[in-house]
């Protein structure tokens, strides 16, 4: 009773803040938690020979031929042991830098304990050598495809960066193609793409942190950023969300983005996949982060808003003039992909009122053979439409082109003839598909494609008013997105001081500081 | 705590306020009660307006006088706990009335003019699903909706002043509205309880829009720009209509567009409804969303979704009750329509008067 008549009660505060275990679910328990990463570490034995044991049986090579022991005296005394996987390490460098100076006699001779450390300062050449004691580092580097190297009577292991595997070298974009810029495209060796983005960003802020990637194939990724620029909280936000990762396999970056995404079952990216080294490193310049996966010939880049998606990567090249223009082109594009179907269906089946005389007779005339209902005939062809798009995109090579012809121009004529569809329809359609091809992003595509069906299908339920009610909703849910806590709508709503990337592409202005939605460490400066 | 409140900015609050006050007083199912008196409806528009800054400005002041977060907070310190609670719930009980009126005239409005072959009914269950998601998404999303929508529907309210322009008369204007004063005052009293709502709304989640003083600096741009364009659609209705022809009228703004139904203007008619739907929807989600945040800080629930989805229902229900017009819901109905001014003013009147009783306190 004295808490209800209490006056001058302080106000209760609530704060929604997402904890480091995620946030509370709808129906109770919790999600997002993160996996710890920190496993009790097993130390290396100080005598080789049980070392050994435990890798060859560990790595079975009784069955692995190419898991390759090479035992050698170290200066010609110490008993030591080099371990590594035959193909995946250069074995010129082994020889050179590993085993010459390791097997000469003088190489040893002052040598005290600890001895794998006097064997890194005075023995081996390797530009990259590490020490450790902890006996799953020196698994995951021979798995990795580096070399490991083991004393007897020292409990450390000295790995080194032996790697050789076979790759692709440096080509052209497949995919994100420009006639100005530059013409070169990330690979699947993480370190090339990595001194990609350093042959263009040349700063010392520029870090690159490796991490395991959370599956147990052992992939690594590595976070790079401007330690200086990007926004601190960001960086620990893109942390926190690998470190949930606790995977059977870790197989490219998309398979990295659906598992550490906010949202896994939006049929929107919150993040740009790229696989050109210019427009990554630029989002690093500007305070983004981005994060490259072994194996992996794109970078993904976190946080984007929905404009980001909708821009390409020859924006940056062109004049401002003519980038806006193309960017205006391509979201009427996107917007006539996303409605026109919907609203043809709303407008002919509930609101005939809304058309003139002249258009409702053509309509009816070009479906008065059709005996399918407008919005299934709508939906069929989007079908279609999809199919073919997909039979193209799976046929190899140059069929890929003659199945789009003959899907489109065939079949359409043949479906036409049959009556199955209406001219009008198939209109329509193709205008929406035409339209759908010039939003730049690959999963955006798709998901407006889907999108569009839902739509006709609120048309056709509900005419106008559905149309309406599922177009709010989208955009409601659209406005709910967050990418890394940036949210999805921005820099339109929440209003930022950037002015990129936005529907019209602003004129290049010398600007040292960066000016974005990530709110980057040197605007809050 | 899962309140889904986030923090949004200027735009976005101004935008969601704005709507609400345009949405929850152009969209009034008793018009013919605001042009029985002569054609007065955009005097009292005007002094309804004026009215309402000043109860704003009031409860505000008294806000800050107090030094108190939000709405619930302030009723609590000024009113104590018991009747802080009771002021609290009527806050509440408000804002899903004034959730509801505007669905009972979207209804109405879509019966008459979209789908003359459905029920209500029918036609109510259509506004349920956006409602409850929206209401349960949070502050955030309905601020950052509304922000990005706003030009759009900015532009389906100046369309129905812009293509009926040719046929705007002064004598529809006549005769002059001051005859009886006291008519037109009580229909601006009448006016402020329906634009009540949005600037409650406004205050309850005022920490959400970074405090009390942002809040009133936004509810008082959302007064401003939405009480001029009501101001002005009320002068264009009186321009195109004379007062005896608005009294049969169930929506004088949507036959405002459909007066040149000539070429292209006739097509746009539906296509404007639906997103002053879109607008009204967004601003009843608001309410919804303000009353459930309300009651979770009255009465400690951590999470915001379960009343705001309960709370949605029971305005989807009133709606749905009113719209069947039965006897007894119509008498109800003009009950509660007659006082539903006490309702909006006398809660934030009460609590700035015992708050302006009381010593200052600065905010923490």
């Amino acid at each position: 009773m004295r808490r209800l008549f209490q006056f001058d009660e302080p106000s209760a505060e609530y704060e929604l803040l997402e904890t480091e275990n995620g946030e509370p679910s709808f129906m109770g328990g919790w999600r997002g938690h993160a996996y710890s990463q920190e496993q009790p570490g097993l130390r290396l034995s100080d005598r080789l020979e049980e070392n050994l044991d435990r890798l060859r049986r560990e790595f079975r090579s009784d069955i692995n031929e190419d898991f390759i022991v090479r035992s050698f005296m170290m200066g010609g005394r110490i008993p030591a042991a080099a371990i590594f996987m035959d193909g995946m390490v250069n074995p010129d460098q082994i020889n050179d830098f590993i085993l010459k100076p390791s097997m000469r006699t003088k190489a040893m001779r002052s040598a005290k304990p600890p001895l794998a450390q006097y064997a890194v300062q005075h023995v081996l050449a390797m530009q990259d050598a590490n020490l450790t004691h902890d006996w799953s580092d020196v698994k995951t580097a021979v798995s990795e495809g580096r070399t490991a190297v083991l004393i007897d009577g020292d409990d450390h292991a000295v790995l080194m960066d032996t790697r050789g595997f076979p790759g692709r070298s440096v080509t052209e974009p497949m995919n994100e193609t420009v006639i100005l810029g530059p013409h070169e495209a990330f690979t699947e060796n993480i370190r090339t793409n990595i001194s990609l983005l350093r042959k263009i960003i040349k700063t010392e802020d520029f870090v690159c942190e490796f991490r395991p990637s959370g599956g147990k194939n052992n992939v690594r990724v590595a976070i790079a950023y401007r330690e200086s620029t990007a926004n601190p909280g960001l960086v620990n936000e893109v942390k926190r969300h690998l470190a949930r990762v606790d995977t059977l396999k870790v197989l490219s970056i998309t398979t990295l983005e659906q598992l550490t995404e906010t949202h896994p079952y939006s049929p929107l990216p919150q993040s740009l996949i790229t696989e050109r080294p210019d427009r990554a490193a630029s989002a690093i310049m500007e305070g983004h982060v981005v994060l490259l996966c072994e194996g992996s010939p794109q970078a993904r880049v976190m946080p984007i808003t929905l404009f980001t998606l909708m821009t390409s990567a020859e924006d940056a090249y062109l004049r401002p003039l003519s980038a806006s223009i193309i960017r205006i082109v391509r979201y009427f594009g996107a917007f006539l992909s996303t409605i026109l179907p919907a609203y043809f269906v709303a407008v002919a089946l509930h609101h005939q009122g809304m058309l003139s005389g002249e258009v409702l007779a053509t309509i009816a005339s070009s479906r008065s053979m059709v005996f399918l209902p407008l919005a299934l005939e709508m939906i069929f062809l989007q079908l279609v439409f999809q199919l073919v798009r997909e039979a193209s995109v799976g046929a190899p090579g140059a069929m890929g082109q003659s199945v789009g012809i003959i899907g489109g121009l065939i079949l359409g004529q043949a479906a036409v003839s049959a009556n199955i569809v209406s001219t009008f329809v198939l209109i329509i359609v193709a205008l929406s598909g035409l339209g759908n091809f010039t939003i730049p992003d690959y999963r955006t595509q798709i998901a407006v494609a889907y999108f569009r069906i839902v739509l006709v299908l609120a048309a056709w339920v509900g005419g106008l008013f559905g149309f309406a009610l599922t177009i709010l909703l989208a955009v409601a849910w659209l406005a709910s997105l967050k990418s890394y806590g940036v949210p999805f709508l921005a820099p339109v709503a929440p209003k930022t001081y950037a002015k990129e990337p936005q529907v019209l592409r602003v004129r290049q202005r010398n600007a040292v500081d960066p000016s974005d939605f990530t709110n980057s460490r040197r605007q809050r400066a | 705590m899962k309140l889904n409140e986030g923090r949004i900015g200027r735009q976005e609050a101004t935008s969601l306020a704005a709507m609400g006050v345009v949405a929850s007083t152009v969209f009034y199912p008793n018009a013919a009660e605001g042009y029985r008196y002569g054609n007065a409806s955009y005097v009292a528009a005007l002094l309804a307006f004026s009215m309402l800054f000043l109860l704003f400005f009031i409860t505000v002041r008294a806000m800050r006088r107090r030094g108190a977060a939000h709405l619930g907070a302030f009723l609590n310190d000024a009113l104590g706990g018991l009747f802080g609670r009771v002021a609290a719930l009527a806050v509440i009980l408000f804002l899903v009335i004034s959730a509801a009126i505007p669905l009972i005239q979207f209804q109405w409005l879509l019966k008459r003019f979209v789908f003359p072959d459905n029920l209500v009914a029918t036609i109510c269950l259509y506004f349920l699903p956006p409602m409850l998601l929206l209401a349960c998404m949070g502050l955030e999303t309905l601020g950052r909706t509304a922000r990005i929508l706003f030009w759009l529907l900015a532009i389906s309210f100046v369309l129905p002043m812009v293509i009926p322009a040719a046929s705007y008369e002064t004598y529809h204007l006549f005769p002059l509205p001051l005859e009886n004063p006291l008519a037109i005052v009580q229909s601006a009293v009448r006016m402020t309880a329906q634009g009540m709502p949005a600037m409650l709304a406004l205050l309850i989640y005022a920490d959400g829009v970074q405090g009390v003083r942002n809040a009133e600096k936004y509810g008082r741009i959302a007064l401003l720009g939405g009480g001029l364009l009501v101001v002005l659609l009320q002068l264009c209705i009186s321009l195109s209509f004379s007062y005896s022809d608005l009294q049969e009228i169930v929506s004088p703004l949507y036959r405002l567009l459909m007066l040149q139904r000539s070429g292209i203007n006739m097509r746009i008619d539906k296509l404007v409804l639906f997103l002053w739907i879109i607008m009204g929807l967004l601003a009843v989600s608001g309410y919804l969303y303000a009353a459930a945040l309300l009651l979770c800080r009255t009465t400690g629930i951590g999470d915001v979704r379960p009343p705001a989805l309960s709370i949605s229902a029971a305005a989807a229900t009133l709606a749905l009750l009113v719209s069947q017009n039965a006897e007894w819901t119509a008498t109800a109905a003009s009950a509660v329509r007659n006082n539903l001014y006490l309702l909006a003013l006398v809660p934030p009147l009460l609590a700035a008067v015992a708050a302006y009783l009381r010593k200052e306190r600065l905010a923490a």
